[in-house]
């Protein structure tokens, strides 16, 4: 009778067990397309990546899942969902950098199985950053309210919450949080973030000290806006923009951001000096960002001559016509001087506007948006991401990686080999990550989704990731030492 | 007398000269005797207590499903359960999301007034309940665990207004689930054990109380630490206080400790969560007194002596007096305002597609009106084909909300109006601000859903419409909507979004409305160029409103010019009087309703009767030969919607 009871009970704890890792003896290919949520087929996806869950979308009673690579086991699943166990995906990609990964889907339907079409990955030697900053905020909205800037481990599923505004933010006080930024990819542990509204100010961060800074000064049109941290100096870009927001009434766009007035300054963070590098008053400068190697300043210029008293309304009139160039000046790293400005980028010219630029870390290529007009990407369908070989100046839309919503703000990664870029192209209304694979030749491969735990995150995500920006290390905030920080009195930067 | 055999002690009179008792006095005592006993028998009686729930259940139903019903309405559309796992954890990312996780599924009943109201006044007897047990308030003392329940009670119905600026999520609920929580403190507290134990329960209950509850946590703490303290001082022993030190402790630590923990805890607000955020401001400082008071009156319960002393029938009777009394406070205290229920009675209408029902409730309107009203009713007459034959005769205003804060129409109705004026892309502008804001809702999916849909955005209205399918009473809703999105075109067989399409015949541009929706819409239709008949009528009447004929005109010539059909009774008004001021000869009289020549005749003879005489003295004698026209709009009517926009033109200038 014992013995009995245990046959039974080893039946019963080690069966279902055993059943589910076998895959079907009979089978028949079939050439329906096998389609998967999100699309992970024929994407080239890094070597340190977390599991790439998905889900099927096509109907069945039954599915198993297997997949394999080149070398060790392949790892096999049931189920509607797709969620592969870390441990195991972490080994096959460890044994298989720069071999295939392939997935095969078995579906039955009345009785028989079927196999669909296999889906052919590849494995990339290359790593990609271990974390991503972004800002997690709504789309389309003018109040203060319920935004943060988040970490992501890319190679696992965390993600931090490195500062929260409703630790602060109130009606009566509200507070926003932007435009984080870090000196190269965050090795040093250098950033800095601003802070509008209730406690506004600069928070600058190295070695994991907390400096308050104020860079507003009457002598610029507006406060420092968006900015870059040299490479190498401890100098940070910024525009100093006068910024407006107005809606369309019908257009699909639905925002549009528009600079009345920008210039560039530079601020010298260990002098608290701020500087200017552009200022005119015909000229809209904005979107600074440094080569990688520190020796030119690159950034978005738009000639715009308002000859009406009122600026914002005629900036609102003429939106349409007001187009950036990408121009670089060059900087000396020793006496923080610049040199020459050069046209670059003459989208102006085509009738079409440019912003974001971006060099490769091996200073070869240069990343771009460009769109209609305008310098906001972010809310234009028509922006695209082009790529331009900074050798021959010969520069091309990006096809393999756009799509017909928007495609904005992108980052490369520190090797050069991995670009993450903004697009809506999943309901053209949030803006969600997606990685692509770039061979150093110009080319990218098919983007993918950031992976998610649960792939029907982006379902009930509400929010957009804004501003994603790779870094190597942790980043150097935290909520507590923002908000001690806060408490700091701040220092006026010197003219 | 004592509290549980209600028998009284009277001293009898004696007679001098023997000592004894006078028989008449004795039958007096033994009759005072009697009332004391049957007195104390009432207020220990099963029926004292039926009697007083019986009035507080009244009373609550009196004060919600019969004179608020529409306000209980409302109350649905301000937080929307969601059945998936995903909702419940973004509750739960925050202190006290627990609490708001149930409040905020009992809260979707009231989707159904009398079925919310039902579980309304359950929760708040099972508060009186728990109360009662918590203070050991029985007999006589029942009519005091009532008060909590009162004061609950009014932290709902004093709101008005503010109903839609509270961003706390079903906060009807939150509190009465929160208080719950904290009358389970008192009820640890009460018990006695050892001071270990008593010390780890306190520890225990504040770990617990505190993220599922917030400052509700905080306060059962309190209480557990009061109890603590009486049982320690009752003992005399001091070993028996230290639970209560304990308490405080970690009263005071465990929000620290969470902060720690949760990413996104208002700072000033640590102790506090669960609140309302209600400002600190002259005008709002009342909104914070039922909170107050219910603090004060769990404080001075909790400090009720254990075993109460005997007491005499006045003081037997002071419970139950101050169960009334605090009833006609909250009734006293209770938001009172015809025109908010107005409003909210006309867009359940209008939600419905009922514009006629809307049309009665603003015949009934006593008061001025609110820009509201005057919306709504707008809106119910172009729906009606009537707005150019009937706005005149429906009565304008500019009452102001009665509101203790700036709150501006467009967060009250800003994506019902402006879908229904056909200008989408607003509507969904205001739909994610209002989101953004207060958190999602049934309104607020369901104009989302239905403008990406008419905008030919079917992903992201589908995004949207998921989220409808996942509530509890929103699903039939969502397969509606599901409908229109694969066919925006059966908007137009829905009564409540009839010329919605219509209205959306015109270019793009690129504006701010600056959150004055009114003005915006009436500056926006005024400049239209050409259109449907719909969009011209409503750029004429627009005009009108602005006193501007100059952008009048094109409209009225492309109006008749194109358009094979009466025009409308007060164009034809506007169309005379600006004729008639502008000394021009535009109009075509033969086109025009014969009745609307004569009295304009009419109202010219008594310009000139009355030329000289400023308008106060005569606008009285105008409005009743003429108060349906717009000649009495122009001339007597501020424009509410744009107060500086005085007449260009004034009737006695001729």
């Amino acid at each position: 009778m014992k013995a009995y009871l245990k046959s039974l009970l080893f039946l019963g704890l080690f069966l279902p067990l055993m059943a589910c890792t076998h895959l079907p003896d009979n089978y028949t290919k079939t050439n329906d397309t096998l389609r998967l949520k999100p699309d992970y087929s024929g994407v080239t996806l890094p070597c340190n990546i977390a599991p790439m869950n998905f889900d099927i979308e096509n109907e069945a009673d039954q599915y198993i899942t297997q997949i394999r690579s080149t070398h060790g086991k392949p790892i096999i699943l049931t189920g509607k969902g797709v969620r592969i166990n870390m441990k195991k995906w972490k080994k096959l990609l460890e044994a298989n950098k720069g071999e295939r990964l392939i997935v095969e889907v078995y579906a039955k339907k009345n009785g028989s199985w079927v196999r669909f079409p296999l889906i052919k990955n590849v494995i990339a030697p290359e790593p990609v950053d271990n974390y991503v900053v972004y800002r997690y905020i709504a789309p389309l909205y003018t109040l203060y309210e319920g935004m943060s800037i988040n970490q992501r481990n890319l190679e696992n599923f965390d993600v931090s919450v490195l500062y929260d505004n409703r630790n602060l933010s109130t009606d009566e006080k509200s507070q926003c949080v932007n435009c984080h930024s870090f000196q190269n990819y965050n090795k040093n542990g250098s950033m800095q973030l601003h802070l509008r509204g209730e406690n506004g100010c600069t928070l600058f961060v190295r070695n994991g000290k907390y400096t308050k800074i104020n860079l507003k000064n009457p002598a610029f049109v507006g406060n420092a806006v968006y900015p870059s941290w040299h490479p190498t100096e401890n100098v940070v870009a910024y525009s100093v923009n006068v910024i407006g927001q107005n809606f369309y009434t019908k257009k699909l766009d639905k925002v549009e951001v528009l600079d009345e007035k920008s210039d560039l300054v530079l601020y010298d963070v260990d002098k608290n000096r701020i500087t200017p590098i552009e200022i005119s008053g015909n000229w809209l400068e904005t979107f600074p960002y440094w080569s990688p190697d520190g020796k030119y300043l690159y950034y978005a210029s738009a000639y715009f001559n308002p000859t009406s008293a009122n600026v914002e309304v005629e900036t609102i009139e003429k939106y349409a016509t007001i187009r950036y160039n990408l121009v670089r000046k060059a900087f000396n790293t020793t006496t923080h001087t610049f040199g020459q400005t050069d046209t670059v980028v003459s989208a102006s010219s085509i009738g079409k506007s440019a912003t974001f630029p971006r060099v490769s870390p091996d200073g070869r290529y240069l990343l771009y948006t460009m769109a209609d007009y305008g310098n906001f990407h972010i809310w234009h369908r028509s922006s695209d991401l082009y790529l331009m070989d900074l050798k021959t100046r010969v520069k091309r839309n990006v096809e393999e990686i756009n799509s017909p919503e928007v495609e904005s703000y992108h980052s490369w990664s520190s090797n050069g080999k991995w670009v993450i870029f903004s697009s809506r192209r999943e309901d053209a209304g949030y803006t969600r990550l997606y990685l692509t694979y770039f061979d150093g030749n110009g080319h990218f491969s098919k983007p993918f989704i950031l992976p998610q735990k649960d792939p029907s995150f982006y379902e009930r995500s509400f929010k957009s990731f804004n501003v994603p920006e790779f870094i190597v290390k942790p980043a150097p905030i935290s909520k507590r030492g923002i908000l001690k920080a806060l408490k700091d009195s701040t220092r006026n930067a010197n003219l | 007398m004592t509290q549980k055999t209600g028998k009284t002690h009277v001293q009898r009179p004696i007679n001098p000269a023997s000592g004894k008792q006078s028989p008449s006095n004795k039958r007096l005592i033994q009759e005072e005797h009697k009332k004391t006993n049957r007195f104390s028998q009432l207020t220990e009686s099963k029926l004292y207590i039926l009697l007083s729930l019986a009035l507080f259940v009244l009373f609550v139903v009196y004060q919600t499903l019969v004179t608020n019903r529409p306000v209980i309405w409302k109350l649905h559309d301000q937080s929307l359960f969601l059945t998936d796992l995903t909702y419940l954890k973004e509750c739960l990312s925050s202190v006290g999301g627990l609490s708001v996780y149930i409040a905020s599924f009992f809260n979707d009943f009231f989707l159904t007034p009398w079925l919310g109201t039902i579980f309304y006044t359950t929760f708040l007897l099972l508060v009186i309940w728990v109360t009662s047990k918590a203070f050991n308030l029985k007999g006589w003392l029942f009519p005091l665990a009532l008060i909590p329940s009162l004061l609950l009670l009014l932290s709902l119905t004093q709101n008005g207004y503010m109903i839609y600026v509270i961003k706390l999520k079903a906060f009807s609920y939150v509190g009465i689930l929160g208080i719950l929580v904290t009358l389970t403190g008192a009820l640890l507290g009460a018990k006695a054990r050892k001071p270990i134990v008593q010390s780890l329960v306190a520890v225990l209950y504040m770990l617990v109380a505190y993220p599922v509850a917030g400052v509700y946590g905080v306060m059962g703490t309190l209480l557990f630490a009061i109890f603590s303290l009486k049982h320690g001082l009752r003992e005399k022993q001091y070993v028996h206080l230290i639970p209560a030190g304990v308490a405080l402790l970690a009263l005071f630590m465990v929000p620290r400790a969470y902060d720690w923990v949760y990413q996104a805890t208002l700072q000033e607000k640590l102790y506090l969560a669960n609140l309302p955020d209600y400002w600190h401001t002259e005008s709002e400082r009342f909104l914070w007194l039922p909170y107050k008071l219910l603090a004060g009156c769990l404080l001075l319960l909790a400090l009720l002596p254990k075993k109460m002393p005997s007491m005499n029938s006045v003081v037997r009777l002071l419970p139950f007096v101050l169960f009334i009394a605090v009833v006609f406070f909250v009734d006293k205290k209770t938001f009172k305002d015809e025109n908010f229920k107005t409003e909210l009675r006309m867009m359940e209408a209008s939600e419905k597609g009922d514009w006629n029902q809307v049309l009665q409730l603003a015949n009934e309107v006593k008061d001025e009106p609110t820009r509201l009203i005057v919306m709504h009713t707008n809106l119910a007459l172009f729906k009606l084909g009537k707005l150019g034959d009937a706005l005149y005769h429906y009565r304008d205003g500019n009452k102001i909300k009665k509101a203790p804060r700036g709150i501006f129409d467009v967060y009250l109705a800003g994506p019902f109006f402006y879908f229904q004026y056909g200008k989408i892309n607003y509507s969904y502008k205001w739909c994610m601000e209002n989101t953004v804001e207060y958190g999602q809702s049934p309104t607020s999916l369901n104009y989302f859903v239905l403008s990406c849909a008419v905008n030919g955005q079917k992903k992201l209205a589908e995004k949207y419409n998921n989220i409808l399918s996942k509530s509890l009473l929103y699903r039939s809703l969502s397969k509606k909507l599901a409908k229109i999105i694969e066919d925006p075109t059966l908007l137009e067989k829905e009564p409540a979004y009839s010329k919605v399409l219509v209205l959306t015949k015109f270019d793009n541009f690129l504006d701010c409305d600056q959150s004055e929706m009114e003005r915006y819409l009436r500056f926006n239709f005024a400049f239209t160029v050409g259109g449907p008949p719909e969009m011209v009528e409503l750029c004429l009447l627009a005009n009108m409103d602005l006193r501007n004929p100059n952008q009048f005109w094109p409209a009225y010539f492309y109006y008749i010019q194109n358009f094979k059909r009466p025009i409308p009774i007060h164009i034809q008004e506007a169309a005379l009087l600006f004729n008639h001021l502008q000394k021009t000869n535009y109009i075509d009289p033969s086109r025009f309703d014969p009745t609307v020549l004569k009295r304009f005749d009419q109202f010219l003879a008594m310009i000139q009767q009355y030329a000289g005489m400023a308008d106060y003295t005569v606008k009285d004698l105008f409005k009743a030969p003429f108060g349906d026209t717009y000649w009495y709009q122009f001339s007597f009517i501020t424009n509410h919607s744009n107060p500086s926009n005085s007449p260009k033109y004034s009737p006695y200038s001729s």
